[in-house]
């Protein structure tokens, strides 16, 4: 089915239309949906809501911008949305979530290598993973980021800082990336 | 996606790998979707279910059809004697006015007798706040049936404390019996017949009742509130891995160090319940049950978020690493924190309880008992290996461990209740934590033990 038929169909409340929209984007959608939650179950929580938001407001898509861009930002809103809601986000965004997290080999040798790095990302504190998620990965500024979590602009650059130092430190200790080797300086002499 | 994370560039890197990154959702997911958008569609479920519902309870009403009846009442016993009962007729004429107390007569002693069949008609009255059935058995009755015996029912009771009473007139003998509705049946026959069966039982339920008294003499119970204050001390080696590029996974143990860390005692309480067997005068066995909350503080700092390691040890003695996400600990610190460390346990005691001194009114006993406990709930934070932070691990806790407990008390009696009260000191054998971590705690509790016995 190609996007012209699932907006039409979607459009007339077709079941089939709508379903086959859902297989269709539904896997990555859960994906972006696993950086923000706690655990896969209020992963699907946050899907299951994002994809009801995105079949009512289905006549509102104009075919300007990809189907599959816009229906990821109603999921990161709903997904920053439903945290909102559970916790809230101010200046000690890193304070939230004050639970210690277990890292040990065992937990991550068997998976695959962009579910290794999501996974690291996950161990992150909430404040720290929601301001990097949002920057990273979904490309919005710092003043974007302050006006979506209700934070100072200077409190999402910090948080970032500190949450790309963090994670830079797991994924070194997980061995998916390496320390950068220091710059050896080679000096002539001439005697 | 890019086949190596690449730090110079990690912000496309991240990206690139979160993208590419899949989940595959459960068909619940889609099913809430398609009920809220198609509600419609749920309404013949529903109707199937209510229907469903409306049938069962039409079963179950329908298929009860016996109304519910109280149990009749436990008819009287018929024993193989009966009263024949034109023998005891209702009195003529209300004669108590002309009775005089019994100290007063000279008192015919005839044998107990217990009357059966007791009818409703007959006339109740209250001696000495007890009830009785006022029956009038003529002496010319008994002259005349010398073999009867009158035997009473289960639901009467025989009252030793009968009073005899003769009208000079008419030679008639009021015998008062207990209407009282307990004990067995006590068949005593008076002596010109010759069955004892029914009086031998009586000798037998009286022997049974001192044994049985002496057997419970023996058994006694304890309950006791012990509040109490723990101490802690550390032993054992702190270690911090090395990691050697050009070699990655070797360790290095440095020298063994030992890292503070800043402790006060919490209040901790106990509860408990023995049954204590007494086998000697000054010896006794006891057992029970015994709940307790203990625990300390530690006293450290809110720090930004810390990867904290902790090195292991195997069993087979090599060591490998956990990394822990930790808020707590030395650094740039938020402020102050108090962490608390805490366990509540349910153990099962076994002990013996020696009586050193004794006068009449109080005894000295020294009580040592072992406990095996199971943690029910417990919360500890733990040092890390570079001894900076603190971590919490659960899978680092023994759920099962061993006390030793030291106590002395004083026995005494005061308004009606058995006193025990004195100190009591208890030791944790193993470590809170598993062997696996090379640092053990060792525990001490502090209490005074408040407790009554019957």
């Amino acid at each position: 089915m190609t996007e012209e038929k699932f907006l039409k169909g979607c459009r007339e409340n077709l079941a089939t239309a709508q379903e086959a929209l859902y297989s269709r984007y539904s896997p990555k959608m859960l994906g972006v949906c696993y950086r923000y939650a706690k655990n896969q179950e209020d992963a699907e929580d946050m899907l299951q809501e994002g994809f009801m938001k995105v079949f009512s407001q289905i006549r509102q898509f104009k075919a300007e911008g990809s189907l599959e861009g816009w229906i990821r930002k109603i999921i990161v809103h709903t997904c920053i949305n439903i945290l909102k809601k559970n916790k809230k986000f101010d200046d000690s965004v890193s304070l939230i979530y004050a639970y210690d997290l277990k890292l040990n080999e065992y937990n991550v040798s068997s998976l695959l290598q962009a579910k290794q790095v999501v996974e690291c990302v996950r161990l992150l504190p909430i404040g720290y993973r929601t301001v990097l998620n949002l920057y990273a990965i979904e490309g919005f500024s710092h003043k974007e980021i302050g006006d979506i979590l209700s934070i100072e602009e200077s409190t999402s650059r910090s948080q970032y800082t500190r949450a790309k130092a963090l994670l830079q430190e797991i994924l070194m200790k997980r061995n998916i990336i390496q320390k950068p080797r220091e710059r050896v300086r080679m000096v002539s002499g001439n005697t | 996606m890019k086949s190596r994370f690449d730090i110079a560039d990690f912000e496309e890197s991240l990206k690139d790998y979160a993208d590419n990154f899949t989940m595959v959702p459960s068909k619940r997911v889609w099913k809430g979707i398609y009920n809220d958008l198609h509600p419609g569609s749920k309404w013949p479920s529903l109707g199937i279910g209510l229907g469903f519902i409306i049938a069962i309870l039409w079963v179950g009403f329908s298929s009860d059809n016996s109304p519910y009846r109280s149990p009749a009442p436990a008819a009287p016993d018929q024993q193989e004697y009966k009263i024949q009962s034109e023998r005891i007729s209702a009195p003529k004429s209300d004669a108590t006015q002309n009775i005089q107390p019994a100290h007063q007569q000279t008192a015919i002693q005839f044998p107990p007798v217990i009357i059966r069949d007791y009818m409703p008609d007959q006339e109740i009255v209250v001696i000495n706040d007890q009830p009785f059935v006022k029956q009038e058995i003529t002496a010319e009755d008994n002259q005349n049936q010398p073999n009867t015996t009158i035997i009473v029912a289960d639901h009467f009771e025989f009252n030793p404390k009968m009073e005899l009473l003769r009208d000079p007139e008419v030679l008639r003998i009021q015998r008062y019996i207990s209407t009282t509705p307990k004990a067995p049946s006590a068949v005593i026959k008076d002596n010109r017949t010759q069955n004892t069966h029914h009086h031998g039982n009586n000798e037998l339920s009286a022997q049974n009742k001192l044994k049985k008294k002496k057997s419970q003499d023996k058994v006694s119970w304890n309950f006791f509130v012990t509040p109490s204050v723990s101490s802690v001390y550390f032993t054992g080696h702190n270690l911090q891995e090395h990691q050697n590029s050009f070699a990655p996974g070797v360790v290095v143990r440095p020298a063994p160090t030992k890292h503070s860390m800043t402790t006060n005692a919490r209040i901790g309480i106990q509860l408990g319940g023995d049954i204590q067997y007494t086998f000697s005068d000054k010896f006794k066995l006891f057992s029970g049950m015994r709940l307790s909350y203990a625990g300390y503080n530690i006293l450290t700092s809110y720090v930004h978020p810390t990867l904290a390691d902790l090195t292991l040890q195997k069993n087979n003695g090599s060591f490998f690493t956990r990394s822990y996400l930790t808020y707590y600990g030395e650094g740039s610190s938020f402020g102050d924190v108090v962490l608390h460390n805490y366990s509540v346990q349910f153990a099962i005691p076994v002990g013996m309880q020696w009586q050193v001194w004794a006068n009449e009114d109080v005894t000295l006993s020294i009580a040592p008992s072992i406990e095996p406990f199971v943690v029910l709930k417990d919360q500890a934070y733990i040092l890390s290996s570079n001894g900076r932070n603190f971590i919490q691990d659960p899978d680092l806790m023994r759920s099962l461990n061993l006390n030793g407990n030291l106590g002395t008390f004083i026995r005494f009696s005061a308004r009606n209740i058995d006193w025990k009260i004195g100190p009591t000191v208890q030791y944790q054998f193993l470590s809170s934590y598993k062997n696996v971590y090379p640092v053990k705690e060792h525990l001490l509790h502090y209490g005074l033990s408040i407790g009554i016995s019957k």
